[in-house]
């Protein structure tokens, strides 16, 4: 057993204090990383009661449910932004990065601790994996709100599409890793891969 | 186990098939100047594929288990809901529905949910995805309404056929065991009767070069393919599972069209 809200407020308090000496979109950023991590934690919450609640079990709840209650929780600071201060696109892209970022840190930082950190060569993929995949799911987020925003009509139906993009993306993955060998090898990378496929789909959304 | 296969194989097919549509609409609303439909067409192509995607990978890791309740359910009300907005966002006059239709497509959508309440016993998510059907059968009913794709004696027809299904798959609850087979053997012949007629009106809307009742004929057609699909078992899931993806071809070609005439 971890003490996950204490390493929370070890992780947060030198990160809320930058928030004061920076302006701009790097306090944006700041401030959205740690929005991030609040969100890991709360969905660790919400998870944990499913778990006890609906009796699935902590690997099935691990692999089926997460994705769902993990991406919500992702997905709720993003909402609030999007919807109370109108942002421009890149202020959003922007705040999804910090979101993704500050969650897969905070689960990186949980994962080592319950796991070990011996093995340097798994931290690094599991890291990156994990670190590319949030971000790219709350990008995936931010691209469906983009989307909704641009076109106006059909809103929430836009915006139920893209949570569920995030959904199922974060779900394949976690099946996926959920066991070892070739298919754990596919899991980890297809975040890099799908990075890529955005990275590239959101240049084109720019140039049109 | 030649079941599973099959199934296995039709879903890798359809996945290709949608990677494929995908790329070209991305082409095509870049074409377009970002056409909404073809926007939502993408977005619906995508929750499809993922679902494909997630579908395939649980069957070939855990092919014995069923699977619980996992994304893919939710992502399932999504793409409905994504689809009535594809088919809304070419519907140009949103008209609102003569009584008679409007009861007949509920009556049929709610009673889709109260029998797959009664296979599967899960009753909350069958009532959502059933009000979601409620919406996205309302949605093809008004497009076909506008776009005039049916003569009034061919909804006649439809409401017939419709009913009769619901009636078949009713008696296969109440029946005794031994005479199940008959109403259920009817059932499957008014699904694929069902996707025969819409096949055989797109074909003409085709002939007549009309592109928004094609639109909404090839949209109608995969749904009527999806919800037979829905109401099947064994190879019979397998044939619409198949059925689908000409049916996905289909209508992004319509999409296409009717974009491109814009």
């Amino acid at each position: 057993m971890i003490y996950s809200e204490n390493i929370l407020i070890c992780m947060a308090l030198p990160l809320l204090l930058t928030v004061f000496f920076v302006q701009g979109s790097a306090r944006r950023l700041v401030i959205h990383f740690i929005l991030g991590m609040v969100a890991c934690l709360l969905g660790a919450y919400v998870s944990g009661f499913i778990d006890v609640a609906a009796g699935f079990g902590t690997e099935n709840t691990a692999i089926f449910i997460s994705p769902v209650v993990e991406e919500t929780m992702k997905f709720l600071p993003l909402l609030f932004s999007f919807l109370m201060f109108e942002p421009k696109r890149d202020t959003l892209f922007q705040a999804a990065v910090g979101i993704g970022a500050g969650f897969a840190s905070f689960e990186n930082v949980c994962s080592m601790i319950t796991s070990g950190t011996e093995s340097l060569a798994f931290l690094l993929i599991r890291g990156l994996a994990v670190g590319v995949m949030h971000i790219v799911s709350v990008s995936a987020l931010a691209l469906g709100l983009m989307i909704a925003k641009h076109y106006k009509v059909s809103g929430f139906s836009s915006i139920l599409g893209a949570l569920s993009v995030g959904m199922l993306f974060h779900g394949i993955y976690n099946l996926l890793a959920s066991e070892s060998g070739i298919s754990s090898a596919i899991g980890f990378s297809l975040p890099l891969i799908t990075a890529i496929l955005i990275f590239v789909a959101y240049r084109k959304l720019r140039t049109l | 186990m030649i079941t599973q296969t099959i199934s296995v194989i039709s879903v890798s097919i359809q996945i290709a098939v949608l990677a494929t549509l995908l790329g070209l609409l991305v082409k095509l609303i870049g074409e377009s100047a970002r056409n909404l439909t073809a926007v939502f067409l993408s977005f619906s192509f995508s929750l499809w594929l993922l679902t494909d995607l997630y579908w395939l990978i649980y069957d070939l890791m855990r092919p014995e288990s069923r699977m619980p309740f996992a994304a893919n359910e939710i992502e399932e009300v999504c793409l409905f809901l994504m689809i009535a907005a594809t088919v809304n966002s070419a519907n140009r006059r949103q008209m609102r529905l003569p009584m008679g239709y409007l009861i007949g497509t509920c009556l049929f959508a709610v009673s889709n949910a109260v029998l797959w309440i009664l296979w599967s016993g899960e009753i909350v998510e069958d009532i959502i995805v059933g009000a979601v059907f409620v919406w996205l059968f309302y949605s093809i009913v008004c497009g076909l309404q506008w776009s005039k794709a049916l003569e009034s004696r061919e909804w006649v027809v439809l409401g017939i056929v419709c009913a009769a299904l619901i009636v078949c798959q009713g008696l296969t609850f109440i029946l005794p065991e031994n005479v199940r087979n008959i109403p259920d053997l009817c059932a499957y012949i008014l699904m694929i009767a069902g996707a025969a007629f819409f096949t055989y009106l797109f074909i003409r809307a085709y002939g007549n070069s009309l592109a928004y009742p094609r639109l909404f004929l090839s949209c109608a057609l995969v749904i009527w393919i999806l919800t037979s699909k829905y109401m099947s078992g064994g190879n019979w899931y397998n044939l619409f599972l198949t059925l689908e993806t000409p049916g996905i071809i289909l209508w992004y070609m319509s999409v296409r069209k009717a974009v491109k005439a814009e």
